[in-house]
């Protein structure tokens, strides 16, 4: 059930000087500060695709409490993060606290998202058809993703494919986190650093692309079957737990219309080449 | 047993097996069929022959006629070993509702299989492909903006104005750590910034 912005028992004790309520992905969310500057900057952490809404109703509600300064011996405030009524984080870390936003309400929307079934996964818009590269973290998709949106595909994503119940993919832009060669570090790059766009319109896919990053390989892919095809998509979709129904048919729609490759790839560039090239 | 003899005992060859129906979403493809376990959170791919045999474990019809009923799906006679491999994967899988009395302790192998059925064969070894579903944290990566600061792209964290956002802005490195936005190098009192939006901000 929805639940209603003031209906917390622990948290309720808490003055809140600043609320906001958004939608995105037809949910519903809340997010509070006891400090109103703070407001600001928890949306700003919101994946980009939030729209405000006026609606008191929300379904899941994040509430952020930062400590006052100067009260403790160490100098130190204590910070907290409620999801619902559950507390998520306590730290005296302020980003410790505000990493643990970010990412519970990314999670909480790729899971619970209505009408779209969110895949980890690079997207990409070339010639009227959505390319998408589904893989995990440290797979090198963003690198893929980068160089295909240099090479001139339009940018989608670099972290999640949003389909619809078409099996369209849908724009969920953020900067793409282009990781530094041989580094963990990561640095935040618009399509525009790669000269090309941001796709505005959905499309449906016309190509997978499963692909792992191996030094010195050529990429020399083999066809998947569809229910192949399925399985590798089903293994990045963040709802495929709760809604495995929703997700199937989604994906059946996927692997239905697009060519689905599999193979270890080389350097980006020359990947993304082979790949615009067909 | 050695390779080549006939394995299954007269019962065997009549033995029956039923494939379970509860908590699974099944999806229907061209040429093999995805089920989804709800109780164990895995996804199952059957290729054509393994479903073929999944349809008709129905509790009456027996691995003999199975094998039949292949052959006949498929234009040419279907050793009965092939429909007790596709059984053992099923079984494997937890597609059944009991584990079948397989002729062979210790199953059936793939090498043998490849054998029975031989090169051009007119029906593929039964495969059941598998895997876990992730948990959408699992299926999620966020890189969160407190790491990308920490990498030195960033060095405030998004905020109220003026760096309502720090996404795309240039930053200056050094003491202040100071976010500068790309249209304004007024804030910009560290050393030269590491581009992010365009390449000189912050170098004046």
């Amino acid at each position: 059930l929805p639940v209603e912005i003031d209906r917390f028992e622990e948290a309720n004790r808490i003055d809140w000087r600043a609320c906001a309520s958004i939608t995105a992905c037809g949910l519903r969310v809340g997010i509070r500060a006891n400090k109103p500057e703070f407001l600001d900057r928890l949306l700003a952490l919101a994946p980009s695709i939030w729209k405000p809404s006026r609606s008191a109703r929300v379904e899941r509600m994040f509430s952020l409490k930062v400590g006052a300064s100067g009260l403790r011996k160490n100098g130190r405030s204590w910070h907290q993060l409620y999801e619902d009524h559950q507390l998520a984080a306590s730290s005296a870390g302020l980003d410790e606290v505000l990493d643990t936003f970010e990412r519970q309400l990314k999670i909480y929307l790729a899971e619970m998202a209505r009408r779209r079934v969110f895949i980890h996964a690079g997207a990409v818009g070339w010639r009227g058809k959505a390319i998408i590269v589904p893989g995990r973290s440290f797979s090198g998709k963003t690198s893929l993703v980068a160089e295909l949106v240099r090479a001139g595909a339009a940018y989608y994503s670099d972290d999640c494919a949003v389909l619809d119940k078409y099996g369209r993919v849908h724009p969920y832009s953020s900067p793409l986190a282009v990781r530094e060669p041989g580094s963990f570090k990561q640095k935040n790059r618009s399509a525009k650093d790669f000269g090309g766009s941001n796709g505005l319109r959905p499309l449906p896919v016309g190509l997978v692309v499963v692909s792992k990053y191996e030094s010195g390989k050529r990429w020399r892919p083999r066809a998947l079957s569809a229910g192949h095809a399925m399985l590798e998509l089903l293994a990045h979709a963040a709802p495929a737990r709760r809604n495995p129904e929703a997700v199937m048919t989604t994906l059946e729609k996927v692997v239905s219309q697009a060519l689905v490759l599999k193979g270890a790839r080389g350097e980006a560039e020359e990947t993304a080449r082979l790949i615009l090239e067909g | 047993l050695r390779e080549g003899e006939k394995m299954e005992t007269k019962n065997q060859r009549h033995q029956t097996a039923l494939a379970r129906q509860k908590d699974l979403v099944v999806q229907e493809l061209p040429d093999e069929v995805m089920v989804y376990d709800l109780k164990r959170h895995k996804a199952h791919c059957l290729n054509k022959t393994a479903a073929f045999v999944w349809h008709r474990c129905d509790g009456k019809t027996s691995v003999v006629e199975m094998a039949r009923l292949l052959g006949e799906e498929a234009g040419s006679p279907i050793d009965e070993e092939v429909v007790w491999y596709a059984l053992e994967k099923l079984s494997k899988a937890e597609l059944l509702e009991a584990k079948p009395e397989l002729p062979v302790n210790g199953g059936l192998s793939r090498r043998r299989m490849m054998r029975r059925l031989g090169l051009g064969a007119a029906v593929a070894l039964p495969i059941v492909a598998s895997l876990v579903a992730p948990t959408a944290a699992q299926a999620v990566t966020v890189v969160t903006t407190s790491k990308k600061v920490a990498d030195g792209q960033c060095n405030h964290p998004p905020g109220p104005s003026p760096n309502p956002l720090c996404f795309n802005d240039t930053c200056c490195t050094g003491s202040s750590k100071l976010c500068v936005g790309n249209t304004t190098r007024s804030g910009c009192t560290g050393t030269p910034c590491a581009p992010l939006g365009s390449a000189s901000d912050c170098n004046a």
